[in-house]
């Protein structure tokens, strides 16, 4: 009997023991399971996803096939499209559903659930601004139309299809280290990832460091310092286009609109301003016409900056189905092709840069239930937030809305500060069903077709540049921006004189958006440049207008003729610094007394630098370390401080002021009893280049100077990669910084009538670290090399291939 | 009692570990393990011995199948991940091991606990006899395979 009892209590401390290894203890993650070769990360070591192989795939009502060509993209081959976008969700959750899930906790302010107390702030901010309420508001959009709810409901039930194999077999390694299973896929899920890749997109702006700047410094230093207009501007639609429409009027302004006027207000800091989507995104594309090029057929390209990551961004993939054959890029999460080309045309995107976000101060009544709003008094919408915390107490608060968008600083949040809350207003957080456009571009014929589409295309702003089999070329900036009377939105605003019906529904009209069709130039392009010129008869306002990479690509196609594939790769990868070759003859003629070996060699390197930053460049990394040196001596009146966030101006407008304003009172250093000017902010920097590179002379190589990362989505080190061996910077075509770069380079060509993609991406189609297609494309990609699309006709076409 | 049924055991425990890891979770071996204590051998020492050897080499052999050649990489960037905040990272190689050493370890207390709840035999003889002097049973018990 006791050797029985001695049996029972050995079994049950064993049981104890994988009742702990099964549990989540703190942030360490259920270490049994993660160990277990059945279940654990053991079993996502996968070699097989660069074979190609054919998998069938059961639907809601059918079959799908899905081909995987060499490099692991799918191509989904149905006979109805309720099969293929079953598929598409089936393929992609497959590969990335732990990185499409984990968007949507972000999005949705939900990152304490996973990752704990860590993550409220974001979390915090996420839910203030409101993606979650406005993709539920959007997700009954999708439902309703017939275009986009069968895509909608039926990728929803190909995620959850393999959600569901997953949990009985094999989940994602992130959920096994983070401890924590994947949920139901809604509908919604989509409708926010579209949402979080416009906040991603236009989810800045300068309505705080603005109203600092102008309180603080006064109009006159204002304008120089930011100026509307570039002084050298190069727009999308080529300087002197006519514009033959009648505008609808501007608003009229009230009395007291811009807050720097009003003395009530302090400045403003953001509180998790290093949360906020970063400067530096941005993007090219161009088309070349017939004309130019030495097939006679047209040429169209794209390569979008964004946060370089690992699961990466973008997925590619082929749809086909009767009436649909489409291939590209798409964002994991959604049904359908966001960049790409089907039989007809092909499409590609840059962001347009136009400010879409404003904010007001808000005043309420004593009972705070009440706000002030076109002179009228309005209730408050209260919505009730609960954070739960992974591994501590839930945190709960009341977010309130106004009429145009809720206030999401307020004391509870910034908890250092006595200012009048701040209400938001954003174009993104209207319902839209911006969706339909990518499908209707899928399948669209020609030009008219893309016209439509984008008609339905809201937010965030972009630039579609088209060309189709027609020989027509096209470049359109879509989404809705707000009629503006000048300088409306430029600053913070007062609710009490805002105009409601202004803000939820005056915008330019679509047929008055920037656009051109088959320029005489032979070719059309965008880099997140102003998009017209002076006489475009509407205000604009951009939150960062690009001004190096614009004219530099203008330049480039407006020299060549007889233009060929090779010559796209170049330009898609031409690492001529436009910054530097503009800024260095101003700056180098104010170094005086160059002594030393170590101020000749930065000197002489930088006097002959041939302005080309090659990943082996030590010119470059000279350049653009003594460049930040440089604003932070220069501009040290423009850093942020505990109470207020400033910004400096753009780089460009940098260097007109030190052409034309050599005395320009910001160049006094703040602290010192001596009055500096230009001459001793550039000496001062240059001598604090030549030292530090005296100190870290291990990274006068431009790669080891800006170390272009790739960083996991959940920044685990050991599933990222460092110190890429690529050129390129901010500002320069090969747009490669530390963080940011060409998420994607696509080349479509359309000679003979055939269309033919080329393509490569910073990573690869499995978002599974264990997987050999995890970073299949990393090295490819920073060479400078593509490789050729599988764009297939029809599944026969596709099985041929696998023989 | 022959030295082949306890290798016999040894690798059903094995093989059934890994079918059964097939469909139902990651600690379903014990399961295994404990039946394999209450249906096979009635010995505390061999069943706790059968239970750590089966289990450690259906560890040792799926691990090292799944990770073999350049895939070995991925356990050592898993090793990295486990060992954030610590000075030296854990190496592939030594997750390989602990892992074997705690499912091992799993298995041969459920087998050892499925063998003494099962048994009649007096406690003074096994239970807290040689369960206690794992090593030295072992020993003893071999000699009688002889």
């Amino acid at each position: 009997m006791t050797r029985r009892l001695f049996g029972l209590l050995i079994f049950i401390i064993s049981v104890i023991f994988v009742f702990l290894l099964n549990s989540n203890i703190g942030s360490i993650p259920p270490i049994g399971k993660l160990l277990s070769p059945s279940h654990g990360f053991w079993s996502n070591i996968d070699a097989r996803e660069s074979i190609s192989q054919k998998m069938e795939i059961s639907t809601s009502d059918g079959t799908a096939t899905i081909i995987y060509d060499e490099n692991h993209i799918p191509h989904i081959f149905a006979d109805n499209e309720a099969d293929l976008y079953f598929a598409q969700g089936y393929a992609m959750a497959q590969d990335r559903l732990w990185q499409m899930e984990f968007i949507t906790y972000v999005a949705s302010g939900r990152l304490t659930e996973i990752v704990g107390e860590k993550a409220l702030d974001i979390d915090r901010y996420h839910r203030r601004i409101g993606l979650k309420k406005s993709a539920e508001e959007s997700v009954a959009l999708l439902l309703n139309d017939p275009l986009t709810k069968t895509p909608i409901t039926s990728f929803t039930q190909g995620v959850n299809a393999f959600i569901k194999k997953a949990k009985r077999g094999n989940l994602p390694i992130e959920y096994k280290l983070m401890g924590y299973q994947p949920e139901e896929w809604h509908p919604v899920n989509s409708a926010l990832l579209l949402k979080y890749m416009a906040n991603d997109l236009t989810g800045t702006d300068n309505d705080i460091e603005y109203t600092n700047a102008i309180k603080k410094f006064g109009r006159e230093i204002f304008d120089i310092l930011y100026p509307e207009y570039p002084s050298s501007p190069d727009p999308i639609i080529p300087i002197g286009t006519p514009f033959h429409f009648v505008a609808l009027k501007a608003p009229l302004k009230p009395d007291t609109s811009t807050m720097h006027v009003n003395e009530k207000v302090a400045m403003y800091k953001n509180p998790i301003k290093e949360y906020l989507p970063q400067r530096g995104l941005g993007s090219n594309n161009w088309v070349v016409s017939g004309k130019k090029t030495s097939s006679g057929f047209p040429i169209l390209c794209n390569d979008p900056h964004l946060s370089l990551t690992f699961p990466s961004i973008w997925y590619e993939m082929q749809l086909h189905a009767p009436g649909i054959n489409v291939y590209g890029f798409t964002l994991p999460g959604a049904p359908g092709i966001v960049i790409g080309y089907n039989e007809n045309i092909a499409w590609g995107v840059t962001n347009a840069g136009m400010d879409v976000r404003d904010w007001y101060t808000v005043e309420s009544d004593a009972s705070n239930e009440k706000y002030l709003i076109g002179g009228k008094w309005e209730n408050f919408e209260k919505i009730n937030e609960t954070y739960k915390v992974k591994g501590g107490k839930n945190k709960k608060e009341t977010i309130k809305w106004t009429q145009i968008g809720p206030i999401v600083y307020d004391s509870d949040f910034d908890t250092k500060r006595d200012k009048l809350d701040l209400v938001m207003s954003w174009t993104a957080l209207k319902p839209s069903n911006d969706l339909k456009t990518f499908l209707l571009l899928n399948k669209a014929k020609n030009h008219q077709d893309y016209l439509k589409a984008l008609d339905q295309y809201w937010c965030p702003g972009q630039n579609f540049v088209y060309a189709d089999r027609e020989n027509n070329i096209a470049i359109k900036e879509q989404g809705r921006f707000w009629i503006r009377y000048p300088e409306q939105g430029k600053f913070i605003q007062n609710l009490k004189d805002a105009n409601v019906k202004n803000i939820q529904n005056y915008f330019i009209p679509n047929q008055q958006n920037p656009y051109i069709l088959n320029p005489e130039r032979g070719f059309a392009s965008s880099a997140n440049q102003i998009p017209v010129d002076k006489t475009y008869p509407y205000y604009i306002l951009g939150f960062q207008y690009e001004n190096y990479r614009n004219r530099r690509i203008n330049e480039v196609l407006t020299q060549q003729n007889d233009i060929s594939i090779d010559d796209m790769k170049n330009l898609q990868y031409d690492n001529m610094s436009v910054h530097a070759r503009e800024a260095l003859p101003v700056m180098l003629p104010y170094i005086k007394n160059v002594t030393g070996d170590a101020q000749k060699e930065i000197f002489q390197k930088l006097s002959k630098w041939n302005y080309i930053a090659n990943y082996d460049s030590d010119a470059a990394s000279y350049f653009y370390k003594w460049w930040d040196e440089f604003e932070s001596i220069a501009w040290d009146e423009l850093k942020k401080t505990d109470d207020a966030d400033f910004i400096y101006p753009e780089s460009y407008t940098s260097i007109d002021i030190m052409k034309n304003h050599p005395h320009f009172p910001l160049f006094d250093i703040m602290g010192t009893n001596k009055v500096e000017t230009l001459q001793d902010v550039l000496n001062i920097s240059f001598d604090s280049t030549v030292a530090y590179f005296d100190r870290h002379p291990e990274l006068k190589e431009f790669r080891f100077y800006k170390n272009t990362s790739i960083s996991h989505l959940a920044q685990i080190d050991a599933f990222s990669e460092k110190n890429i061996k690529i050129g390129g910077y901010a500002g320069i075509v090969n747009a490669t910084s530390s963080r940011w770069g060409a998420s994607l380079r696509l080349i479509v060509d359309f000679s003979n009538g055939k269309i033919q993609g080329y393509g490569m991406y910073p990573g690869g189609q499995s978002g599974n670290p264990g997987s050999t297609a995890y970073n299949t494309f990393v090295e490819a990609w920073s060479d400078g090399k593509y490789y050729q699309h599988h764009f297939y006709k029809n599944i026969q076409d596709a099985n041929n291939s696998l023989k | 009692m022959k030295i082949y049924t306890f290798i016999i055991q040894i690798f059903a425990i094995a093989i059934l570990s890994w079918l059964i890891g097939l469909v139902a979770p990651w600690w379903s071996f014990v399961i295994i393990a404990f039946l394999s204590g209450i249906i096979a051998y009635r010995h505390g020492t061999y069943s706790f011995w059968a239970g750590l050897l089966g289990v450690g080499i259906y560890y040792l052999t799926i691990s090292s199948i799944s990770s073999r050649g350049d895939r070995f990489a991925f356990v050592n960037q898993i090793g990295e991940v486990l060992s954030t905040g610590m000075e030296k990272p854990i190496s592939g190689i030594f997750l390989l091991w602990i892992g074997t050493i705690i499912f091992g370890i799993l298995g041969g207390l459920f087998a050892l606990s499925g063998s003494l709840i099962i048994s009649n035999e007096p406690s003074n003889k096994i239970g807290s006899g040689r369960a206690k002097t794992k090593v030295k049973g072992l020993k003893l018990d071999l000699k009688r395979f002889q």
